[in-house]
């Protein structure tokens, strides 16, 4: 599956926010060595998946090795920009700079990621979208 | 004297004079056109004695690959140096659990090479892998010492965030940490293979040992509370069993000794 350039960036973003997430969860673990290896796993599958993706170099990812790190960095990124529309919205109302153009990038990505998404046959988180806007 | 080198050796054998003819230009720029020259004479002189042995047995691998008679008192010493090269590296691989046909391919090299060496009677110095075995009293210490850096480790990567540049030495500390604790068998397994893991287990063992050490001080500072004096022979006990295996296995020490 070919990464759109304009959205690479993003994929590459939501890969590592949720590899920093993955690596966050180490934090919380004790000294026993038993709860390693399922935070382990978590942070390979988003690592391997940045790999494929060259870090951002590699237009091309093979979704059958790397469709469950992609869906779910995506998904969580989608519901982070819908939660920025929103956001911005609100800005907006309340008569703050800056709501337009916040609002503006996060349709933007929202659209980018949901049109990959469709394309790859990931799984779109319900609600919102540019059904909001 | 007249020496036949057997082509099954040769593929190997190629392969470790570059790598030396590498090697030895790396030194070279690390000379940085600095004095003295006798550094410079040396790296050179090394330079040309691999070069004339790919100059006899030839650069490239012919198709098939031939046994080449050499004269083994002039090419004696580069050839002592590539095989023990490439036995040290053979080894280690044949050595590696599990199989595969790099593995097997390792071991077949291996057997060919050390009939060769043993029949001309080449000086190749054995490097056999430093093996440690982690006492038993210590090893729980020495798991917790690691997995509390790899937790720091992890912390290092989250903090790269967005920053790509920041990745590579992150990470590379990381798995690091996580190959001697494979080792290990987290905390299962007491022997391993020191060499891969020399410098990751020497920053560990620093580390931990700093901290125990400022434990022993904090307890010092406030003697008079509950429990200073168990956290300082804890500390105490801790620090001693670090420094005993730093030098058992020939780290080094950092200079604050670990006194009561």
């Amino acid at each position: 599956m070919t990464v759109p350039p304009e959205l690479m960036p993003v994929l590459v973003e939501a890969l590592l926010e949720r590899l920093g997430d993955a690596a966050v969860a180490f934090e919380a673990l004790g000294f026993d060595p038993d709860g390693y290896p399922e935070p382990l796993e978590r942070f390979d599958t988003f690592r391997q998946a940045l790999d494929a993706a060259g870090w951002g170099a590699t237009a091309s990812i093979d979704l059958d090795a790397h469709g469950d790190a992609i869906g779910a960095a995506l998904a969580e990124r989608l519901r982070a920009e819908r939660h920025a529309v929103a956001e911005g919205r609100e800005s907006i109302e309340q008569g703050h700079q800056g709501g337009e153009t916040q609002v503006a990038r996060a349709r933007r990505h929202t659209q980018m990621i949901e049109t990959f998404m469709r394309d790859a046959g990931l799984a779109i988180p319900p609600g919102g979208g540019e059904q909001d806007g | 004297m007249p020496t036949t080198i057997p082509a099954a050796i040769l593929p190997g054998l190629r392969g470790a004079l570059y790598h030396q003819l590498g090697g030895t230009a790396e030194e070279m720029a690390a000379l940085a056109y600095e004095p003295p020259a006798a550094g410079w004479r040396e790296l050179i002189a090394r330079f040309d004695r691999a070069r004339a042995l790919l100059d006899r047995v030839g650069w490239v691998a012919p198709d098939p690959e031939q046994d080449v008679p050499i004269d083994l008192d002039r090419h004696r010493r580069v050839l002592a140096d590539a095989l023990a090269n490439e036995l040290l590296v053979r080894r280690s691989l044949a050595s590696e659990p599990g199989e595969g046909a790099d593995i097997e391919r390792a071991g077949a090299e291996v057997l060919m090479i050390e009939p060769f060496v043993q029949a001309v009677g080449l000086d190749v110095v054995h490097e056999p892998e430093q093996r440690i075995t982690v006492p038993e009293d210590f090893l729980p210490l020495l798991t917790e010492a690691l997995l509390g850096e790899m937790r720091d480790a992890a912390q290092g990567i989250e903090r790269a965030g967005l920053d790509l540049d920041a990745y590579p030495d992150a990470l590379e500390h990381f798995d690091a940490l996580r190959a001697l604790l494979v080792a290990l068998g987290w905390g299962t397994v007491a022997a391993f293979d020191m060499d891969p893991h020399r410098d990751v287990l020497q920053r560990t063992l620093v580390r931990r040992l700093e901290t125990e050490r400022a434990f022993m001080e904090d307890a010092k500072e406030s003697s008079a509370a509950e429990g200073a004096e168990r956290q300082h022979q804890r500390a105490y006990r801790f620090a001693l069993q670090i420094e005993g295996f730093m030098e058992t296995v020939g780290v080094e020490i950092p200079a604050a000794g670990a006194t009561p």
